[in-house]
């Protein structure tokens, strides 16, 4: 409790001890501080320890002499211009650092795409070995649903309509398995596959299985990755030709 | 009310904003001594206050145009203090730890005594703990160094010493008070600085 009062007794000529230092404190202050002064031997001392900084900033950093004149002649006026507007670079540089950070950004790209499409292929593959079977195997009841649906059509309304909802029903699964031939496949045609389907899903699945699969992905995306590689090899040297230009400029400029 | 001397100043300005090259001069040989000064206490090293002191005098000459009046000298130390600021903003931390380095170079070298009295052993003395003080300035932060450089290395009032800083008297007031307090605590860690000029002083 002593230290606080003490605290609070001194904090509030604490901020003024410097101004009082200085002689910039104001009269009515300056007169109070000069009285609590008297007193307290605690604010005395630290006048004395701000009155000898100070004094000691004051005599110790004292001024230097100029080393030199800084009178401006009219020399130093022109030269200030081309500080002030640098010469323009050539726009070429430029333009070489662009195309060649576009021709990487182009190659990274094209990069991820070819590693994606592989990996896909490969997810593909395998899903058409397994999946994609019992894709196909649940989809054999819907035709068996529709066949009944079919009946019911049948019995309900004309044969043609009948045969033609028909039809279309076997075309989609016929088209799934087969790659869209079977749009001709008559009505056993799809009991059949589906036999085969899920024949071959029982009992795993076979050595044609899983290369019919690939044949299935990849025969569309072989010309995609040529495409890809023939890219990756342009953007690449697209950017060997644009560092090459940036680097040429260079080697004009500092020459 | 303005004196002799600022009116001489301002007739000077006049006749420099018409181009005349000469009468800038006469202001800058008036007052080379204190920009210069001003740039070496706020910078710490003479080659970086010698180029800002000249770069102040070519950017004030630049901004005549621009300078509406009052205290020509107060208008110079603002360009030279602005123009320090840049160039500590540029300098940053490294080259405090550099001129740690040249400092310590140059506490070895030898010292030019121009009082035949005075011994080489005390020109030592005095020119080490004047490098150590202006390194003590350093540490402190750059409102309050300028601040305390104005009011106690170059005797400024508060009020002049506002003018130049832009700031009311109040906030220099605060300023000169932080950065005395703060040079205190320094020194406090180093009682052998204060206490060899009390000794060798008082």
């Amino acid at each position: 409790m002593l230290g606080l009062r003490w605290f609070n007794r001194h904090a509030r000529w604490e901020r003024d001890i410097d101004a009082y230092v200085d002689a910039e404190l104001p009269e009515p202050q300056r007169a109070l501080f000069a009285s609590h002064l008297a007193g307290c031997d605690i604010c005395g001392e630290l006048v004395a320890e701000a009155s000898a900084l100070k004094r000691m900033l004051s005599e110790e950093l004292t001024e230097q002499p100029v080393p030199r004149s800084f009178r401006l002649t009219p020399a130093m006026l022109a030269d200030a211009a081309p500080v002030v507007q640098p010469a323009p670079t050539p726009w070429w540089p430029r333009a070489a650092q662009a195309v060649g950070g576009l021709a990487v950004a182009a190659f990274a790209f094209l990069l991820v795409v070819d590693l994606s499409a592989t990996s896909n292929d490969t997810f593909i593959a395998q899903s058409s070995a397994e999946g994609g079977r019992a894709t196909l195997e649940s989809s054999a009841p819907e035709v068996d649903a529709s066949d009944d649906f079919n009946d019911d059509l049948v019995d309900d309304e004309a044969g043609t309509s009948a045969a033609s909802a028909t039809g279309g029903g076997e075309t989609e699964i016929a088209s799934a398995e087969d790659g869209g031939q079977g749009t001709a496949k008559t009505d056993e045609q799809p009991n059949d596959q589906s036999g085969e389907t899920s024949g071959r899903s029982t009992s795993g699945p076979g050595p044609g299985a899983p290369s019919g699969g690939m044949e299935l992905a990849g025969r569309p995306d072989d010309s995609g990755i040529d495409g890809l590689l023939y890219a990756q090899i342009a953007s690449v040297v697209v950017a060997l030709a644009a560092g090459m230009t940036y680097l040429a400029s260079r080697r004009m400029r500092q020459e | 009310m303005t004196t002799a001397s600022e009116q001489d100043d301002k007739s000077l300005v006049s006749l420099s904003k018409d181009g005349d090259l000469a009468a800038f001069n006469s202001l800058v040989d008036r007052y080379e001594r204190d920009i210069y000064n001003l740039c070496y206490r706020i910078l710490g090293d003479r080659q970086a206050a010698e180029d800002a002191a000249q770069e102040s005098f070519l950017s004030a000459y630049r901004s005549l145009a621009r300078f509406a009046g009052g205290n020509v000298r107060s208008w110079l130390l603002r360009i030279a203090a602005n123009q320090s600021k840049d160039e500590l903003r540029r300098r940053k931390r490294k080259d405090r730890a550099a001129s740690l380095d040249q400092m310590f170079d140059t506490i070895g070298a030898p010292v030019e005594v121009s009082d035949q009295t005075q011994s080489s052993e005390q020109a030592f003395e005095d020119k080490e703990r004047a490098e150590l003080l202006q390194l003590l300035l350093l540490e402190l932060p750059e409102d309050q160094r300028k601040a305390l450089i104005l009011v106690d290395l170059m005797d400024h009032r508060y009020e002049e010493a506002a003018e130049v800083l832009q700031l009311s008297v109040g906030t220099v007031k605060s300023r000169i008070h932080r950065g005395r307090a703060k040079l205190r605590s320094i020194l406090s860690k180093r009682p052998e600085l204060l206490a060899g000029y009390i000794r060798l002083k008082e």
